[in-house]
């Protein structure tokens, strides 16, 4: 049985874990100073700690996973995402060392990441939005005048959202364009910075891609339209905006984009949707955080297919393998303060997710749990099936109200009050959605909530005498009274 | 049952805004009135029961407002007055020891600062003060065993 290392943390690497052990490979994985509580580790036969508690000094760390996949006699890499998932220097490396990397080949990763690249060669059969690269604050200038204002600035070896510019004025161009390239920098070590016509408030609608350079076949579209600061909090499939010719206009036009690039292995191509036109935006070479909508509309594992045209091997799937059927969502919970969306690491108290039929929870939490601060705010995905949209809605509703995350705040109440929003369950959002947001709660709940903060603490604990349950109410009741695990805080007056 | 103890503390009678909406939330003794009615309340380990309605306590954090989850649903709130400000004494919730006292008389306290420490049951617990205010006396000496309800210390 081959061995395969799974270089990465959290929901993910458990993910890949289980396609692993379907395909008869067995997982390895890797784990940093801070992850060594970390449930991936369980769902690896071999698992290494690779010291260190910052990305750099672990999962980015290039070197030690190397050493590590040597150590543990991998002959496959699967970079998950984020981390090293699209460096194109890991996967030379990898190559290299004779390790199959799971992802696309060198230079179609080289190609996706070169986001100026990419656009000139999607353009060849895909609309795409009037800009270039700038070498100047006089040349931003002039092509932004040129093009018209709003503009956006953007890293061209960039992502995530870091980097980002939004200039309305001419005025502010200058200032945007230095600052924009010195973020780039630090961040992503390259200060090329690229400016197109900016799109207000777009949809953002992406292509599910399976190629393996002779075959190559669409999964449909994930709409991800809710997002903050350009991240992702849900999307689902289909998307609610799209006509039937519409869809088949897009996916067309993905996969002519993924011929022209001449890429293989899954990818996603994303475009901005707006008044009936989408726009070709980029290619993101790797296994997205939203692919289980996908999967579970079509019966897929992705990781799977992945593994399979990675491996060398033809995909065994054609476009006519693929039916769709149903509805599919995904709610991304975040350990994030709901008001302020400043990530929470903390310890979970408990930790039930919601069951049932048509309900999928990517996880690495448990109850007792320490959350680094390390890594990303991800610390869950609920995704729920059905044959109707409206169906899935309902079906998240319930899972969300069921799902219990204490001692840490999340983003459950942000999607609760999500799903509750007449434009959502329209179907009519875009992605300014949460700006024009209101909070939904309940009004039996606000009672409660009024009497909870009256009612004082101390009566709360003066209750122990009375019940003679001692040790458990006093540890339950301090335990949310206290900030902190290991301390009782008590309030106490005369 | 837990509302018994009222009596000693002293009864409340405040205005508590919940996201959008002032509630009147009048404690005497047992009984809680809302809006001039009167509501079924029951706490128990995790949560808390209003007229049969059970909502789980997911996450607290005292701020202004506070912020609350409650069956996966946000709730910022706020107080116009509390009966905290009105405390005068500090007793002793439980039977111990005094292992510590971090204030000294005639200081000036914050709300939520560490006043006593005393141990019960091998357990360190943190007495914190419920009010702003200056220390008037301190009735207690370090290691000094207290029993449940004793004062501690006095607010001027």
């Amino acid at each position: 049985m081959q061995k395969i290392l799974i270089a990465n943390r959290g929901e993910i690497a458990i993910r890949i874990a289980q396609t692993c052990k379907k395909l008869n490979l067995i997982p390895c994985g890797i784990y940093s100073d801070a992850d060594r509580s970390s449930l991936h580790i369980q769902h690896c036969k071999d698992a290494i700690n690779i010291g260190g508690r910052l990305p750099q000094e672990s999962y980015l760390d290039i070197t030690k996973i190397i050493e590590a996949a040597k150590k543990l006699d991998c002959n496959l890499i699967h970079p998950g995402y984020g981390f090293l998932s699209e460096n194109e220097n890991f996967v030379k490396i990898c190559k290299r060392e004779g390790i199959t990397f799971i992802g696309p080949s060198t230079e179609a990763m080289a190609l996706a990441g070169d986001k100026v690249k990419a656009k000139k060669i999607a353009s060849k059969v895909a609309p795409v939005i009037q800009g270039r690269e700038v070498s100047s604050d006089i040349d931003a200038l002039a092509l932004s005048e040129n093009i018209g204002f709003p503009v956006i600035l953007k890293a061209v070896e960039g992502g995530g959202g870091r980097g980002l510019r939004v200039v309305k004025t001419i005025e502010e161009l200058k200032q945007a364009f230095l600052s924009s390239k010195n973020e780039s920098l630090l961040s992503f070590g390259s200060d090329r910075i690229y400016i197109e016509k900016y799109i207000e408030n777009p949809r953002h609608i992406e292509v599910q891609i399976l190629s393996d350079n002779s075959n190559l076949l669409h999964l449909g579209e994930r709409e991800c339209s809710i997002q903050r600061r350009h991240q992702k909090l849900i999307e689902e499939t289909p998307s609610p905006a799209l006509s039937q010719e519409k869809r088949n206009q897009i996916t067309a036009v993905a996969k002519n984009i993924i011929k022209e690039m001449e890429y293989d292995n899954a990818g996603t191509v994303e475009f901005l949707f707006k008044n009936g036109e989408f726009y070709f935006m980029e290619v993101n070479a790797r296994i997205q955080v939203e692919h289980p909508i996908t999967e579970v509309v079509t019966g897929i594992d992705i990781v799977e297919q992945q593994i399979q045209i990675a491996t060398g091997e033809e995909l065994l799937i054609n476009q006519d393998d693929i039916n769709f059927k149903g509805h599919a969502m995904e709610c991304r919970i975040n350990a994030e303060h709901p008001l302020s969306f400043v990530p929470y690491p903390g310890i979970v108290k408990n930790f039930v997710p919601p069951q049932g039929t048509n309900i999928r929870v990517d996880t690495a939490l448990y109850s007792g749990y320490s959350i680094p601060i390390f890594y990303d705010s991800l610390i869950s995905k609920l995704i729920c099936f059905g044959m109707s949209r409206h169906e899935v809605i309902e079906k998240m509703k319930n899972a969300l109200l069921a799902f219990r995350i204490t001692g840490i705040p999340s983003t459950i109440p942000f999607h609760i009050s999500v799903l509750h929003d007449r434009r959502f369950i329209e179907g009519k959002y875009d992605t300014s959605f949460i700006h024009k947001m209101k909070t939904f709660a309940e009004k039996k709940g606000e009672i409660a909530a009024a009497i909870f903060a009256e009612i004082p603490k101390k009566l709360q604990f003066l209750k122990i005498d009375e019940k003679n349950n001692e040790d458990k109410w006093l540890k339950n009741r301090l335990a949310w009274i206290s900030k902190y695990d290991t301390e009782r805080n008590l309030s106490v007056w005369g | 049952m837990i509302l018994r103890e009222i009596y000693q503390y002293g009864d409340s009678n405040t205005k508590i805004q919940v996201n959008n909406t002032i509630y009147d939330i009048d404690i005497k003794g047992e009984v809680i009135t809302l809006d001039g009615k009167e509501i079924d309340v029951n706490l128990s380990d995790d949560n808390i029961t209003i007229e049969g309605n059970t909502f789980n306590i997911d996450f607290t954090e005292e701020g202004d407002p506070s912020t609350m989850i409650l069956n996966g649903m946000l709730y910022l709130v706020s107080k116009e007055n509390s009966i905290y400000s009105s405390v005068n004494e500090i007793k002793a919730p439980m039977n111990g020891r005094i292992i510590n006292i971090l204030v000294n008389e005639g200081e000036w306290v914050n709300n939520s600062q560490i006043l006593v420490m005393l141990e019960a049951m091998k357990m360190q617990n943190q007495i914190r003060s419920p009010r702003k205010g200056t220390i008037k006396s301190i009735k207690i000496v370090k290691d000094q065993s207290v029993k449940l309800g004793d004062i501690l210390l006095t607010f001027e």
